[in-house]
């Protein structure tokens, strides 16, 4: 896992109380439903934590949605790409 | 009263041209389109008795569940799209046809993929060719049914008429004080939450529909989706919420949100600081609607003037033992509520949460006794609760716990087991194995053992 990977790792756990150690995370699992097993109201509450951290929103109408959530791995990339701060 | 005819549009049927029905991404959809779409996707419906609709734009909802009625055929209402569910309600009413739009089916979409469901794209490829006038419905013809979670796990039908539907909005209207804010303009909605749901269906489909207004085909998931759909709308703009999304819209810092005219919120109570919060930065009356699936709205209030509930008109509520029954005005029969209720006056209550072992997540009703079902269900669970922890702020979504005796079976496992019976709110995090439950010895789980299973749960989270 790269760095960018373990920070956002962290703060997935943290912001949902998740039962593990954010470098247990496989950042290859998906994130949404099996995988991480993530719910839309868990990926709207990350989607708050991220904005704050990073400094950018999140969209539905993004055209790379399908693929930001296949993994943790993919997640960080598209922020790694879309962060302001 | 409710078997009076309701036309489908409560716009002026000459002016269906140049009234807008719904925006998508600020391009109007007039309510000919409309029509139009509705009559072609009526021909082109496959002849089963029930539609599922589970389409994600709220306009093809719309379309969907008119094109429903125009053939006289009924539409099921899904809670969620979850496999188990969806093939529960096929297996229950048997002559059914999934019906989905290109938001929730395809890969990587709601709707699981071996699910066969239709697009309603492909139902509108052959447009209809006759003339087009706005419908009516018999006030007792169904709109469509939809569902609660019942005691045994099996999604209890809720039948909702179209003059109930109908009378209910027109008396939200005047509730809202919708009337008011069309003086300045045709009136635009936002919905956060899915048509499919009995808030949603009234709040975002019906109201407008019934009453002139415009609603938003926009998806609106994040707050950044909401702030864009909502500036793609005109003034006066309404946006029809619940606590969390309200919430997280206005955390959301980054966010441009544009001035509103009226919020209105649902589901579950809003707390007057948020309510206050909202109404100073969006610059609009932040209105409660209170309401059950089985009666449909009831009540409303102005969250930062007070506590207490106004009824709709003619709604009357009734004390029958602990059980408050609310009957009249467009409820029509008396429905037993959920919720615990004092009555202060004839159109006035206060409202001291849920009866019983009913639960409300994220908006979504369901019992515990429903989920210790499914739970234990699992092969491999020899005992099973779930328990709901006191919530630490209104207006966050709080999680379930899961406590489960099981001898083969890991918390992962229990989890996926779980997520194909269940909707994704109520999944239980965390899911404590145990040895054994505190039972008694009549077998029962107490209310104190169960207290102190969530004392242990929130003592061993803090270390």
């Amino acid at each position: 896992m790269t760095e960018a990977e373990l920070a956002l790792a962290e703060i997935v756990v943290k912001t949902l109380n998740l039962e593990v150690a954010a470098d247990e995370i496989d950042p290859d699992a998906p994130i949404y439903g099996e995988g991480l097993g993530l719910d839309s109201i868990d990926i709207l509450e990350i989607s708050l934590a991220i904005s704050k951290q990073y400094g950018f929103q999140l969209k539905s109408d993004d055209e790379n949605n399908k693929t930001i959530y296949k993994s943790l791995r993919n997640l960080s990339a598209h922020i790694e790409k879309s962060r302001t701060k | 009263m409710n078997d009076a005819a309701f036309p489908l549009l409560g716009c002026d049927p000459s002016a269906v041209a140049t009234t807008v029905l719904a925006y998508r991404r600020g391009a109007p959809i007039f309510a000919n389109e409309y029509l139009r779409d509705v009559y072609s996707v009526a021909q082109n419906l496959p002849a089963a008795t029930y539609v599922l609709n589970v389409c994600g734009d709220r306009y093809n909802i719309a379309v969907l569940l008119a094109a429903v009625m125009l053939k006289k055929k009924i539409s099921l209402l899904p809670p969620n799209t979850a496999a188990q569910t969806l093939q529960t309600l096929v297996e229950s009413y048997g002559d059914v046809v999934i019906v989905g739009d290109n938001i929730s089916i395809g890969a990587g979409n709601q709707v699981p993929e071996f699910v066969t469901a239709i697009s309603l794209e492909s139902l509108r490829t052959s447009l209809f060719a006759g003339s087009t006038p706005v419908p009516s419905f018999s006030g007792e013809q169904l709109v469509g049914i939809l569902f609660t979670s019942g005691s045994t796990g099996e999604p209890t039908p809720n039948p909702r008429t179209w003059g109930a539907l109908c009378a209910g909005v027109r008396a939200e209207a005047k509730a809202l004080m919708l009337e008011g804010l069309c003086q300045e303009g045709a009136v635009a909605i936002l919905g956060t939450v899915p048509a499919q749901h009995s808030y949603g269906l009234e709040s975002t489909l019906a109201l407008p529909l019934q009453n002139g207004y415009a609603l938003s085909a926009d998806q609106s998931f994040y707050s950044a989706d909401i702030a864009v759909a909502l500036t793609h709308m005109p003034r006066p703009r309404v946006l029809v919420t619940t606590p969390f999304h309200l919430k997280l819209l206005l955390d959301a810092e980054a966010t441009n949100l544009p001035k509103l005219d009226l919020v209105v919120s649902a589901t579950a109570p809003l707390s007057p600081q948020l309510a206050l919060k909202a109404e100073a930065v969006l610059g609009a009356p932040v209105r409660e609607i209170y309401g059950c699936t089985e009666a449909g709205q009831i009540a409303s209030r102005r969250t930062t003037e007070g506590e207490a509930w106004t009824l709709f008109p003619n709604v009357r509520l009734e004390k029958r033992g602990d059980t408050t029954w609310v009957a009249d005005g467009h409820v029509g029969d008396a429905r037993a509520l959920g919720d615990v209720i004092e009555i202060t006056s004839d159109q006035h209550f206060l409202l001291h949460g849920r009866a019983g072992d009913l639960i409300n997540v994220a908006g979504k009703r369901t019992s515990l006794a429903h989920l210790n079902f499914h739970l234990n269900s699992i092969d491999g669970v020899e005992d099973g609760v779930f328990v709901m922890p006191s919530a630490a702020d209104d207006d966050l979504i709080v999680r379930l716990t899961a406590y489960v005796v099981t001898r083969e079976l890991t918390a992962e496992q229990i989890l996926a087991a779980l997520r194909s019976r269940i909707d994704a709110v109520f999944l239980p995090r965390p899911i404590r194995l145990m040895s054994e439950l505190p039972r008694n010895q009549t077998g029962k789980l107490t209310q104190q053992a169960m207290n102190e299973l969530s004392v242990e749960n929130v003592a061993s989270e803090s270390k």
